[in-house]
């Protein structure tokens, strides 16, 4: 302890608070054998305080104010320059951060643990599963009535200027012929309302209360009238399944979810909304592939041709240039699989069927915007 | 200026070190650099370890704030623990996670079933959030107060965080429903509520005074906005275009903004120079409007040029390391890595954005919350001190959660506070 002697004769004055009131009482403080000594002014010592426990609760700079150890209420203010300097130097650990009980950790990968599990159980089982629960209980009159609103309000979502939806003529008396025969079987819990959008997308979309939106440009493109009728058994059975109000409610139910993991410091922003994106594909592309295998099933019972709909499906991929560029962020699947799945369930094959449409009925419903 | 009266006595033992003569002055002496270093090393370990990061950081520079202001000589010290806040954070998910999604959806099914979906109904789960928002609050200043201390004796406060979320909820549902009018009011009780609970040692804080002056600097922003309000619904009743009197309009709204400022300068001033310790012990609070807003307008300049010049070096070296750009995209485009394609594009996304984000944060320490902090003890003066030298040590709130709830929901008072 060579420094230490170096600072034998050093005494400086001290405020020294007990820890039992906010009172100071003026002491003289010196160095003892590896100690600090805190005395009154009539040479009374309080306290003898290790030099290895001292900690500095300051910021660092100018005056101490020291503890003799991390769990004690006693502090020592120091603002002497020459004894802060001696003390800084005979004392090395003075910054050192408070130390951290062992279990802690322990509990805090328990809880870590739980919460992990706790919100995988409620995004994976627990929120789907009450909400195909709640969405069956949903009256057919509120859905109606909300799927009406929001007709109104997509429609203007696409369409530039205001939105026209194409109706009447021969061409509506073939689409309701259409949509009657794929409705006898489907087994919708409410009556089908389908419309066309007098919009160019290659689109259709189901919206609460058996709303069926096709556009245009789907009409246009699709190559038969047995194409048409895919996608619109496609989108029967996003009716049939309630889908529009069960992934509102899914998407309700795990919503915050990840936020609440990540937490809110400025950088999970983009990786909370990334992740939700995902999720919420997750339970849209569950969702589609289902309303594919209802759409074959429904082609099926009618007698009708899957072939035509894996075909539309392989023509959008054409249009679209390759693979999609956000595949796993898109919501509806790769076409490719959805073509090759679609055509694998075809019944009819090279068979003769009776069509969905005669000839001039296609042509009428594909003119419907005219 | 961290030099008291005894350090400009000479440094002998037998000279007493006089009291200081009331009022004693906050000194904050902080370092602008060292907390720029703080606040840009923790935030990027925050980052790279997906937000876990962020216990240590909020602990680390509450440790230096505290540790930076001064009171005759004795720093506040702040004693919380990361590990416990991480502890209180787990446990809050956990119990958040299934009230959050059992409240959302029960609120989702009742605007879809009897609100047919409109724009109102759909917002409903946003209240399931919001008194567990203020409960959370209340809980977290509880934790910061029970981890203060000044020489050694724990600040603290009461319980009472469910007697503040209902009580919240009532004055902003006044404030919401009187259009802003009555915001004075809900100020004013909610800090009343919460300083009459809150203690040094064993004394008391109280808030005095009433709700008035602040209402009278509230109208100044107030009347112009319901003015503007009024006039513009009147014009959107009859269906007319705005005469020429609309060029007024954004002179009005800065108006507005600059009084909206002032207002929270105002009440900060206000509502702290009216508290009272242990009944003696007083505060008098002078910081200047336009000293807040030189911070703010300064602030905002460095952390905007800092922050684009971060983003513009990281896009450099983010291209140098991909080399050649257009090779790259070529082969995405023939479909030879078309699975990399989106990975790739967020990689490069989190290679600007990441940087630029702990720059941003780092900055808005050492020049917001720094100066701001060091403008506001600069100006508050506290007479009577020796009376809170009465207070005696309280026992130790053990406030399992820290404050995990509202870091959970976001409502953290005020970053690193």
């Amino acid at each position: 302890m060579t420094a230490l002697a170096q600072y034998d004769l050093l005494e400086a004055p001290g405020r020294y608070f007990d820890g039992r009131s906010a009172a100071p009482v003026e002491v003289i403080v010196k160095f003892g054998d590896a100690s600090l000594i805190l005395m009154r002014m009539d040479e009374t010592p309080i306290a003898h305080w290790s030099l290895s426990g001292l900690r500095d609760l300051g910021g660092g700079g100018g005056a101490l104010s020291l503890t003799p150890d991390d769990e004690s209420d006693e502090r020592l203010t120091i603002s002497d320059p020459d004894m802060a300097a001696a003390i800084r130097k005979v004392c090395p650990d003075l910054a050192a951060r408070p130390r951290t009980a062992r279990p802690r950790w322990r509990r805090a990968l328990l809880w870590g643990a739980a919460a992990l599990i706790s919100v995988w159980l409620i995004v994976f089982y627990l929120a789907p599963a009450l909400s195909d629960r709640l969405a069956a209980l949903i009256p057919p009159e509120a859905e109606a009535a909300m799927g009406e609103q929001m007709v109104d309000q997509f429609a203007a979502l696409f369409a530039s200027g205001p939105p026209r939806f194409c109706e009447g003529g021969a061409g509506g008396e073939a689409l309701a012929r259409m949509t009657a025969r794929l409705e006898r079987k489907a087994g919708a819990h409410l009556p089908l309302k389908v419309r066309v959008l007098d919009a160019p997308m290659v689109n259709a979309f189901a919206l609460p209360g058996g709303r069926i939106i096709l556009f245009r440009g789907l009409l246009r493109t699709a190559e038969s009238p047995e194409a048409a009728a895919g996608v619109l058994a496609h989108e029967i059975g996003h009716v049939v399944a309630r889908d529009p109000t069960r992934l509102a409610l899914r998407s309700a139910g795990s919503a915050g979810l990840i936020g609440l993991l990540l937490g809110d410091f400025t950088g999970a922003t983009a990786t909370v909304a990334l992740t939700e994106a995902l999720l919420r594909s997750g339970y849209q592309r569950e969702a589609e592939a289902a309303a594919d295998a209802f759409a074959t099933r429904l082609l099926a019972t009618e007698g009708l041709p899957a072939a035509p709909l894996a075909g539309f499906f392989l023509k959008l991929r054409e249009e679209a240039g390759g693979a999609g560029v956000f595949n796993h962020l898109s919501s509806h699947p790769d076409p490719a699989a959805r073509a090759a799945a679609v055509g694998a369930e075809d019944v009819v094959g090279d068979a003769p069927f009776e069509p969905i449409l005669s000839d001039q009925d296609w042509v009428a419903l594909r003119n419907i915007c005219r | 200026m961290r030099g008291n009266i005894e350090s400009s006595l000479p440094p002998t033992p037998w000279s007493a070190p006089r009291r200081p003569a009331a009022p004693t002055p906050v000194v904050y002496d902080g370092s602008r650099g060292r907390l720029f270093g703080l606040a840009l090393g923790r935030m990027a370990l925050t980052i790279l370890t997906f937000g876990i990061g962020r216990f240590w950081m909020t602990t680390r520079l509450r440790r230096h704030y505290w540790a930076s202001i001064r009171i005759d000589g004795s720093p506040l010290e702040y004693t919380g623990r990361a590990i416990e806040k991480l502890i209180g954070f787990l446990v809050a998910v956990v119990i958040l996670a299934v009230y959050l999604s059992l409240a959302n959806l029960a609120l989702t099914f009742a605007g879809l079933a009897w609100l047919e979906g409109n724009v109102i109904g759909l917002q409903l789960p946003l209240l399931a959030l919001l008194p567990a928002l203020f409960w959370a609050r209340y809980r977290a200043r509880r934790y910061i107060l029970a981890r203060t201390r000044w020489r050694g004796v724990r600040f603290g406060l009461a319980p009472g965080a469910w007697g503040y979320a209902w009580r919240a909820m009532a004055w902003w549902g006044a404030a919401v429903a009187s259009l802003g009018l009555l915001y004075p009011l809900t100020q004013h009780r909610l800090a009343r509520y919460t300083t009459a609970r809150s203690y040094f040692g064993d004394l008391r804080f109280a808030q005095e005074g009433g709700a008035g002056p602040l209402m009278r600097s509230w109208l100044w922003v107030w009347l112009p906005a319901a003015g503007l309000g009024a006039l513009g619904a009147l014009y959107a009743a009859r269906g007319e275009e705005p005469g020429p009197e609309a060029a007024l309009a954004p002179v009005v709204l800065l108006f507005i903004a600059i009084g909206f400022v002032r207002h929270q300068v105002f009440s900060f001033r206000h509502l702290n120079s009216l508290k009272t310790l242990g009944g003696k012990t007083r505060f008098s609070v002078a910081l200047g409007f336009w000293r807040v807003v030189g911070i703010y307008v300064s602030g905002a300049l460095v952390i905007g040029l800092g922050v684009a010049a971060t983003a513009a070096v990281s896009s450099l070296v983010a291209a140098a390391l991909i080399g050649d750009p257009a090779a790259l995209f070529s082969a995405l485009a023939e479909g030879r890595a078309p699975d990399l394609t989106g990975l790739l594009a967020l990689a490069l996304l989190a290679a600007v954005y990441l940087p630029a984000v702990a720059v941003w944060s780092a900055l808005g320490h050492a020049f917001l919350t720094h100066p701001l902090l060091k403008a506001a003890c600069a100006g508050i003066m506290i007479h009577d001190l020796e009376a809170a030298e009465r207070a005696r040590q309280r026992a130790h709130d053990e406030q399992a959660e820290a404050g995990g709830f509202a870091d959970a929901l976001g409502a953290d008072i005020g970053g690193a506070f």
